[in-house]
C-alpha cells in the first residue's frame, strides 16, 4: 500500500493552498472591492475630447465658395442602465427617429454603458428629444460633413463617412490633407492647439458647374439617357472648371444612393470615342504632311471595300476635300487617309495626344483607357482607329486633347485641385499649370481649328453654334459594343460633342457625352445644343464679349471688355 | 458487479460536483462570449464537448480500471506518437503547433496525454513499491516525466508541459520516496527556471543591476559561454569549501547525498542556460513573470493581470449580476471563455460565485485524495493521486494566475474553461476516479 501518512501530509498541504486562495480572493474582491470598483467605472467608454472641436478641413471652388464643410451636430446616445421606463423612452424615440422598435429595444438591452441611439440629427429633431426629457438619452457634439450645393459637383468632391473619413471623390484622394492633424510639439511633448486639417481649393467653378449640371440634366431626362458626363476645362491651364455625371446622387443623404454613381465618370469610364477621334487623325496626317485640306478624296459612294474588310458610311459621298471629309465625318476617307501613315507613326500621335496614359488628375480610380501597341494591331486597327473605334478613351483625355489643339498644339495636364490652404489661409500646396508636351505644331493646330469650324458651320455639328460667337467642334456617334458578343450593338451608341470656343481666342472647351439615348442618337442632334446653351451661357459668365455681331458695336465692345475678358480668364 | 451494489458505492458527492462545475463552466462560457447578442456558437460548441465526455465518462466508469494497469503503457506510447505526429502534421494556433484539425473539429493531444501519463507512472511506482527508496528507482518516473514533457515543450506550451512535473514529484512522494531526493528535484527546477526569470526580471530594473556585482555576473554568465563555465567552476569551488567546513566542524553529512546535491546545483546551472537561450521565447519569460509586477508591461504581459483584477476585485462580494459585468461585457478581459473564465465568475457572481467554483474544486480534489486511500491496490492508489494532483497543481495555477500571484502560464480551469480536449479528458479522469471508488472492496 501506499502511505497514507504522505497523503494525509499532501492533504494538509491541499487545505492550506486552497485556504490561502480563498483568503486572496476575500482580499481582492471585499477589502479591495472599492478600489477596483473604481478603476472599473474608469475604463467605461471613453468619449474622445477632440470630437467637440471642428477639424475636417473644407473644400472650395475657384473662387472661395464653399462646397464642402463641417458643422457641429448633436449624436444621440443611450446609457442603458440609466433608462428608467425602457418601453414607453424606446416608442418616443422611435417615433421621433423613425427606428426599428425591435432593435432599438435589444440594443438598449445590451449591457454596455454606451450604445449609439443615432448619429449627426437635424436640430429640429435634437429639440424634439430634449423636450421629452428621457433618462439615459444623451447627446454629444460630432463634426458632421455638410454639403451646402447638395448635389453640385457630388462626384468631384466626393463623400465624408460617419467617423469624417473620405470615401470617394476629392475627399478620398485628398484625405491626408484634409484630416485633423496632431502634430506634436517635440520641445514641450503637448499636442499643437491647432487640429484642423487643410482647406482644398478645387478649380471647379460653382457657377459653371451649375450651367453645366442644369443643362445636361435637361437633356438627360428628356432622351431618358442610360448616362450622361459634361466636362468643361479651361483650355489654356488645362483647368477642370466643370465635371458632373448623371446619374447622381445628394451627398448630404448619406444612406440613400447607390455605389456606382459615387465615381467621377470622365474619369472611370471608358468609352469608343467614335468620329471625334477623326480629329486626332487628322491633325496627325496634317502634321505628317500626308494629306492637303483642298485634296479630293474619293469616298466610294457609302461603302469600301479594303484589305479584306468593309468600311460604310452613314451617308453615300463621292468626292470631297479633307475639309468635307471632317464636316461630314466620313468614315472611308478618314480612313484613306490614316492608311497613307505607318502604324506605328499615327500610334505616336495618338499616345502624343495623351491617349493609353493617366493624365494624372488628381482623382481617385482614374484609367488608362485601351490602346493595344501597333504591334498587335490587324490590318483594320489603322482604319478602325482612325475613326474611333477599337479604342477606349476616358472624357478627360478626349476633351484634354481637343484643348491641345485649341491651345496651339501645346497640351496640358488636366487639374481639378488649385491649391491646399492651411487652416490659417497660407498656400500650403499649390498645382501650377503644367506643359505636357507640343503634339503638334501651331500651323497644323491652326489648320485643325478651321476645319473643325467648320464642322460646326456647315457639317455634323451645326446644332452647336452658339449666337455671337465662333465656335469649333466634332461630333460623335458610335455604336456601343456588346462586351458579350463582342459585336457592335445596333440600338445602343454613345453620343458625343467636343469643342471649344471662342475661336478668336480660344478659352474654354466643353465636352457633353450621352450613354443610351432611347431618343435622337446623333451626336449633333444631342449633344451638340447641349454644348451651345452651356456654351452661350459660361460666354456670358464669364463677360467673354461676342465677336461676330454686327459692325461697330461689336468693335466698341470688345474693346471695352478687354479688362473683363482677362480677369475672366484667371 | 451487480447494479445495485455498484449504486450504493457511486460516489455522488463527486459526480455531482463535477457535473455542477461543468454546467456552470457552460453558464460562464455563454457569458464570456455573450457581448449583447447571442450568436456566438462557442458555449453550444462546449454543450457537444460535454455530450462526448459522458459518453468517454461513461466508459471510464464501466470498464474495470485494472485493465489499464496492463496496457497502461501502450495509452503511454500512444500519446507519444500522437505527441510526435502533432509537431509534423498539427495546426499552428497562436504561435503553438498543438492541434490536429479535423473537418469541423480540432483535438490537442497534449491534453489527452495527461491520462496515460499518469497510467505509466502508477504502474511503474507501483511494481517497484518495494525499491521505491533507492535512487535508481526514481530515474525512470523522471525519464518518463520528461519525455512527454520535452515534446510538448517543443510546440511550445510552457504550462502543459510544467505541470507533468510536479504531478510526478507528488506521486513519488506519496509512493514513499525519501524527501531529500524530491527536495533535490525541486532544487533542480528551481535553479534551471530560476536564473532566467532572475535574468528577464532584471532586464526589467536595470537599477537592481547597476548596483550589484553578483547579479551582473550572473546575467553575463547566462548568456556567455566562457563566464558560464567560469561560474559554475566558481559553485564548485564553494561548495567544496562549504562540505570541507562542515566534515570540519564535525557535522554529520552523508557524502553521497553531498555530491548529488551539487551535481543538481551545477545540472541546473546548465540546463538553466539552456532554458534561457534555446526554450523560453522573450514573451514567455515576460508572461511568467508578469505577476511579480504588472507594471512593467501594462498594455502587454502585465494587461491580462490588471484587468482580471479589475474585474475580480470590482465582482464584490455579491457580483455584478450574471450576464452584468462591465469588464467582461465590454470585452476588457482577454481569454475570457478560457484561461480567465473565473474572472468572468468573480465579477458577475462575486466572491460568492468564485468561492463556490472553488470549493467545488477542493471538494473533487479531497474526494480523490480520499478514493486514493480506500483503492483496493496500488495502481488504483497511483492513479488516484496523480488525478487528484492533476486537478490541484491546475487548479491552483489557474486560480492564482488570474489573481496575480501566479504567473500567467496558459493553463485552463479544468472542467470549466472552454475547450474540448481539456473538458473530455478532464471527464475521463473524473471517471476513472469514480472507477477506483465503485471497486474498492472487491477483493
Amino acid at each position: 500500500m501506499i502511505s497514507k501518512g504522505r497523503i494525509k501530509i499532501v492533504f494538509c498541504g491541499i487545505i492550506f493552498c486552497f485556504l490561502f486562495l480563498a483568503f486572496k480572493l476575500g482580499q481582492i474582491q471585499i477589502g479591495q472591492h472599492q478600489f477596483y470598483l473604481k478603476k472599473s467605472k474608469g475604463q467605461k467608454y471613453v468619449i474622445p475630447s477632440n470630437l467637440t472641436q471642428i477639424t475636417r478641413g473644407n473644400i472650395y471652388d475657384r473662387k472661395g465658395r464653399e462646397l464642402a464643410v463641417s458643422i457641429m451636430v448633436d449624436s444621440c446616445y443611450a446609457v442603458p442602465y440609466k433608462i428608467k421606463n425602457r418601453k414607453t423612452c424606446v416608442r418616443k424615440l422611435c417615433s421621433i427617429l423613425n427606428l426599428d422598435y425591435k432593435k432599438t429595444v435589444r440594443k438598449l438591452k445590451s449591457h454596455k454603458s454606451f450604445v449609439w441611439i443615432k448619429r449627426k440629427l437635424d436640430p429640429e429633431i435634437v429639440e424634439e428629444i430634449k423636450k421629452e426629457n428621457l433618462a439615459g438619452i444623451c447627446f454629444i457634439k460630432e463634426e458632421k460633413r455638410f454639403y451646402p450645393q447638395n448635389e453640385l459637383a457630388c462626384q468631384v468632391i466626393g463623400v465624408a463617412g460617419l467617423d469624417n473619413q473620405g470615401l470617394a471623390g476629392i475627399e478620398y484622394y485628398f484625405d491626408s490633407y484634409l484630416k485633423r492633424k496632431g502634430k506634436k510639439n517635440t520641445e514641450t511633448g503637448k499636442k499643437v492647439v491647432d487640429f484642423s486639417g487643410h482647406n482644398v481649393v478645387l478649380t471647379i467653378d460653382k457657377v459653371i458647374q451649375y450651367i453645366a449640371e442644369k443643362e445636361l440634366k435637361k437633356t438627360f431626362i428628356n432622351s431618358k439617357s442610360k448616362a450622361a458626363t459634361i466636362v468643361v476645362q479651361n483650355i489654356k491651364t488645362g483647368e477642370i472648371l466643370a465635371m458632373a455625371n448623371y446619374p447622381n446622387f445628394n451627398p448630404n443623404r448619406l444612406t440613400a444612393f447607390n455605389v456606382k454613381h459615387l465615381k467621377s465618370a470622365a474619369v472611370s469610364d471608358i468609352f469608343e470615342p467614335g468620329s471625334t477621334f477623326k480629329m486626332v487623325t487628322a491633325a496627325a496626317s496634317l502634321e505628317e504632311g500626308t494629306v492637303k485640306r483642298k485634296e479630293k478624296i474619293f469616298c466610294e459612294n457609302g461603302k469600301y471595300y479594303t484589305k479584306g474588310f468593309y468600311i460604310h458610311d452613314h451617308e453615300k459621298e463621292e468626292w470631297l476635300t479633307f475639309d468635307e471629309v471632317m464636316k461630314k465625318s466620313s468614315n472611308i476617307g478618314m480612313s484613306k487617309v490614316a492608311f497613307r501613315m505607318k502604324n506605328r507613326d499615327f500610334y505616336k500621335y495618338v499616345r502624343n495626344f495623351g491617349f493609353g496614359n493617366l493624365t494624372g488628375i488628381d482623382l481617385p480610380n482614374e484609367v488608362k483607357g485601351i490602346l493595344s501597341s501597333p504591334k498587335r494591331w490587324s490590318k483594320r486597327s489603322l482604319s478602325s482607329i482612325s475613326f474611333g473605334q477599337e479604342i477606349g478613351v476616358t472624357a478627360i483625355q478626349l476633351i484634354s486633347a481637343f484643348s491641345c489643339i485649341a491651345n496651339s498644339g501645346v497640351l496640358m495636364q488636366p487639374r481639378i485641385v488649385k491649391c491646399v490652404v492651411n487652416a490659417r489661409g497660407e498656400i500650403a500646396k499649390e498645382f501650377k499649370p503644367v506643359k505636357v508636351r507640343e503634339v503638334v505644331s501651331s500651323s497644323t493646330a491652326e489648320k485643325m481649328v478651321e476645319i473643325l469650324e467648320g464642322v460646326v458651320k456647315d457639317g455634323t455639328g451645326t446644332f452647336a453654334a452658339i449666337h455671337g460667337y465662333r465656335v469649333a467642334g466634332k461630333t460623335g456617334t458610335a455604336q456601343k459594343i456588346n462586351v458579350k458578343t463582342n459585336n457592335y450593338e445596333k440600338n445602343k451608341y454613345v453620343s458625343s460633342f467636343v469643342g471649344f470656343l471662342p475661336l478668336n481666342d480660344p478659352q474654354i472647351a466643353i465636352l457633353v457625352i450621352f450613354d443610351e439615348s432611347k431618343k435622337d442618337y446623333w451626336g449633333g442632334v444631342i449633344a451638340a445644343p447641349v454644348f451651345s446653351r452651356v456654351g452661350s451661357q459660361i460666354m456670358n459668365y464669364l463677360n467673354i464679349p461676342r465677336e461676330k455681331d454686327s459692325g461697330l458695336f461689336f468693335q466698341a465692345e470688345k474693346e471695352l471688355m478687354k479688362d473683363d475678358k482677362i480677369k475672366g480668364n484667371t | 458487479m451487480s447494479f445495485k451494489n455498484s449504486a450504493r458505492k457511486f460516489d455522488y458527492l463527486l459526480f455531482f460536483s463535477t457535473i455542477l462545475i461543468i454546467a456552470l463552466g457552460i453558464l460562464f462560457i455563454f457569458s464570456a462570449v455573450y457581448h449583447g447578442r447571442i450568436t456566438s456558437p462557442l458555449w453550444s460548441k462546449q454543450l457537444i464537448a460535454v455530450g462526448l465526455g459522458l459518453v468517454l465518462m461513461f466508459l471510464a466508469i464501466v470498464v474495470n480500471y485494472q485493465i489499464f494497469g496492463q496496457y497502461g503503457y501502450y495509452f503511454y506510447f500512444f500519446s507519444l506518437i500522437s505527441l510526435v505526429l502533432v509537431l509534423f502534421l498539427g495546426k499552428t494556433v497562436r504561435g503553438a503547433q498543438s492541434w490536429f484539425v479535423f473537418n469541423n473539429f480540432s483535438i490537442q493531444p497534449s491534453e489527452f496525454a495527461k491520462i496515460p501519463f499518469i497510467f505509466a507512472l502508477s504502474i511503474y511506482l507501483s511494481k517497484n513499491n518495494r525499491q521505491i527508496e533507492s535512487l535508481k528507482t526514481l530515474i525512470v518516473p523522471l525519464l518518463l516525466t520528461l519525455i512527454p514533457m520535452i515534446l510538448i515543450l517543443k510546440q511550445p506550451d510552457f504550462g502543459s508541459a510544467m505541470i507533468l512535473l510536479p504531478v510526478c514529484l507528488a506521486m513519488m512522494f506519496v509512493g514513499g520516496a525519501k524527501s531529500i531526493y524530491i527536495l533535490s528535484v525541486l532544487l533542480y527546477g528551481v535553479i534551471t527556471l530560476g536564473v532566467p526569470f532572475l535574468i528577464t526580471y532584471l532586464s526589467f530594473h536595470q537599477d537592481i543591476l547597476i548596483n550589484s556585482v553578483i547579479l551582473k555576473f550572473i546575467t553575463m554568465a547566462a548568456t556567455h559561454w566562457l563566464q558560464g563555465i567560469v561560474f559554475i567552476l566558481a559553485i564548485v569551488l564553494i561548495l567544496a569549501v562549504i562540505f570541507y567546513l562542515l566534515i570540519n566542524f564535525k557535522f554529520s553529512v552523508n557524502f553521497n547525498n553531498f555530491i548529488i546535491t551539487s551535481l543538481l546545483v551545477v545540472g541546473g546551472c546548465i540546463s538553466s542556460c539552456f532554458v534561457q537561450n534555446f526554450f523560453l521565447r522573450g514573451y514567455q519569460k515576460k508572461r511568467l513573470l508578469a505577476f511579480l509586477d504588472p507594471q512593467i508591461d501594462p498594455l502587454g504581459s502585465g494587461y491580462h493581470i490588471i484587468q482580471s483584477k479589475i474585474a475580480i476585485g470590482s465582482g464584490g462580494f455579491f457580483g455584478k449580476g450574471f450576464l452584468n459585468g462591465t469588464q467582461t461585457q465590454l470585452g476588457f478581459l482577454p481569454e475570457q471563455h478560457t484561461d480567465f473564465i473565473l474572472s468572468v465568475v468573480a465579477e458577475e457572481w462575486g466572491f460568492l460565485g468564485a468561492g463556490l467554483v472553488i470549493f467545488l474544486f477542493f471538494i473533487i480534489i479531497w474526494r480523490g485524495l480520499k478514493i486514493s486511500m480506500e483503492a483496493r491496490d496500488r495502481f488504483g492508489s497511483f492513479l488516484a493521486v496523480g488525478i487528484s494532483c492533476m486537478f490541484l497543481f491546475y487548479t491552483i495555477t489557474n486560480v492564482g494566475m488570474v489573481m496575480g500571484i501566479m504567473p500567467i502560464t496558459g493553463l485552463p480551469l479544468p472542467l470549466f474553461s472552454y475547450g474540448g480536449s481539456a473538458l473530455v479528458s478532464g471527464m475521463i479522469a473524473i471517471g476513472l476516479l469514480l472507477n477506483i471508488h465503485l471497486r474498492r472492496y472487491t477483493y
